[in-house]
């Protein structure tokens, strides 16, 4: 039989322990997402296990900094291992497979397209990549941040859509809480994100981690039963992919510049990781998103490109600015 | 000659796809895995050794990748292997990973993190580590590879790799907290706030 705590400071040492225990996962961002609302609701009323949580952030990054800092190979030694790699005949495993060639002829009949999106009423127009075209040079892809696009799709579908949310709006006042606790540079923009919702309230805002990095989620509802993400992440990895051929390789990007005008010279990149729709776009020091799970916003067929359309250019220039 | 093969000789266009294929889906994460090969080996001689084995091995064993997957991670597998291939012939370590976890434990490592460190002192304490315990926080930090993705490229159970890198961090915080003790940054027990020591 469990013992009751003997006092407050029972308690809390056991809610430290826990945390603390939790902590290296929770940075590393392989919690659940329950377990990650347990350690942020933590960490706003305990100074010690913040700071420690903070000490542990900047001790990853250190590890990531140094890790990253080896320098790359030497000129040649690429077209060196090429050279060796050509003079090896193919795996024999393929000599004999006619399952291989089939799915070889499918593979290069798909390719990876591009779409660009142009305002209403005018057609699609499709750009193909040719199936056997170069991939790009390692240095162009080597600051892009792919995986950003997973992290604003997993906030969408492992907090917005998994968790219950009140109906209510926040009110302006606790908006703008969340705004400034969320990045300080966000404090009072409330306003003017409100006007630019569309017919959508936010019902809750908050910081959530997901693929290991902290975000700035803003939840929000409609008239339908779906709910939509508005994410903004710092610009730490890189920037976003431009289109599918920045992608790089080892990812199914396949994302479109939202054209149109409405946008100003702001790029809207479209994307689709894990049946969830996402919309990105990049600041000077972050990345904004809006996201929707595949039909789970009603009212509209791609509600996150209205909602991107309307609000990502306007966060873009007035972070920028500010 | 078969049906397919009629006025063209099959087998070279088939290998070119196939050549094709690996250059789209493996070769773009050459200089990512010399790094990691110059990061497990320190000499840059050997990192090329290792990276040429591995791209090898890679292309030798190519007709068993499933396309579209992680090749990434399917590249850090053949890297590990490679590795460790390497080092079994050599001496081990003073301190492994088991001497490590005992000293955590014995010691009560510290919950808590200096917070004045700087990049010198944990390249420092990285250095200090277990190769098996250094390879699973950079698998970790450096490579933001998942739990379930180290467990695979490390042909470990989950919970090992969870395990082992609780333990691993310990270690290195263990290091750092002596560090910054001996440097007078922080002063000893009083540093680790009651009841929160592991």
């Amino acid at each position: 039989m469990k013992k009751p705590f003997s006092s407050v400071a029972d308690f809390k040492a056991a809610a430290c322990g826990r945390v603390l225990r939790l902590l290296d996962s929770y940075v590393a961002g392989e919690l659940t997402v329950e377990s990650n609302h347990e350690i942020l609701d933590h960490t706003e009323v305990c100074t010690e296990c913040a700071r420690e949580a903070d000490s542990r952030g900047r001790l990853r990054a250190s590890v990531r900094r140094l890790g990253g800092s080896f320098p790359e190979p030497r000129r040649g030694f690429e077209q060196e291992l090429r050279a060796r790699l050509s003079a090896v005949p193919a795996p024999s495993g393929f000599r004999s497979a006619p399952a291989y060639l089939i799915a070889a002829v499918v593979m290069l009949g798909i390719g990876v397209t591009i779409v660009v999106m142009r305002p209403e009423g005018s057609p699609p127009q499709v750009a193909a990549r040719p199936a056997g075209a170069a991939p790009r040079p390692e240095s162009a892809v080597a600051a892009l941040d792919v995986a950003a696009f997973d992290v604003a799709a997993s906030t969408q579908l492992n907090c917005a859509d998994a968790n219950e949310w009140p109906e209510a709006p926040l009110s302006t006042p606790q908006l703008a809480t969340a705004l400034a606790k969320g990045e300080p540079r966000f404090a009072g923009l409330e306003r003017e994100l409100s006007t630019r919702l569309a017919g959508y309230r936010v019902v809750a805002a908050h910081r959530c981690m997901h693929g290991g990095r902290l975000v700035l989620h803003l939840i929000l509802k409609g008239n339908g039963p779906g709910r939509l993400s508005i994410v903004a992440l710092p610009k730490t990895h890189g920037s976003l992919p431009k289109n599918a051929s920045e992608g790089n390789g080892s990812a199914n990007v396949n994302a479109s510049a939202v054209d149109g005008g409405q946008t100003g010279p702001v790029l809207l990149v479209r994307n689709e990781r894990q049946g969830v729709h996402v919309i990105g776009a990049e600041g000077a020091r972050d990345l904004f998103f809006v996201s929707a799970s595949r039909g789970g916003a009603a009212g509209s067929s791609d509600p996150e490109v209205e909602l991107g359309r309307r609000l990502l250019p306007f966060l873009v220039t007035a972070i920028t600015a500010g | 000659m078969g049906l397919l093969s009629f006025g063209r000789p099959a087998a070279p266009s088939l290998t070119e796809r196939i050549r094709e294929d690996f250059d789209r889906e493996v070769l773009p994460h050459f200089k990512e895995i010399y790094r990691a090969a110059l990061r497990m080996t320190r000499r840059p001689a050997e990192a090329e050794d290792v990276t040429q084995e591995v791209f090898l091995q890679a292309w030798k064993s190519f007709d068993r990748y499933e396309r579209g997957t992680n090749g990434r991670a399917w590249l850090y597998k053949i890297l590990w292997n490679v590795h460790q291939q390497k080092i079994r012939k050599r001496v081990p370590t003073p301190l492994g990973a088991e001497g490590e976890a005992i000293m955590a434990e014995t010691l009560a490592a510290p919950e808590i993190t200096p917070t004045e460190i700087t990049d010198t002192e944990v390249s420092g304490a990285l250095e200090n580590l277990s190769d098996e315990h250094r390879q699973i926080v950079l698998l970790s930090d450096v490579d933001e590879f998942t739990y379930k993705e180290i467990a695979s490229i490390l042909k470990i159970p989950i919970g090992t790799v969870m395990s082992r890198l609780s333990r691993a961090r310990a270690a290195l915080r263990l290091m750092l907290h002596e560090n910054a003790r001996r440097a007078g940054i922080i002063s000893g027990p009083d540093a680790i706030p009651q009841g929160v020591t592991s």
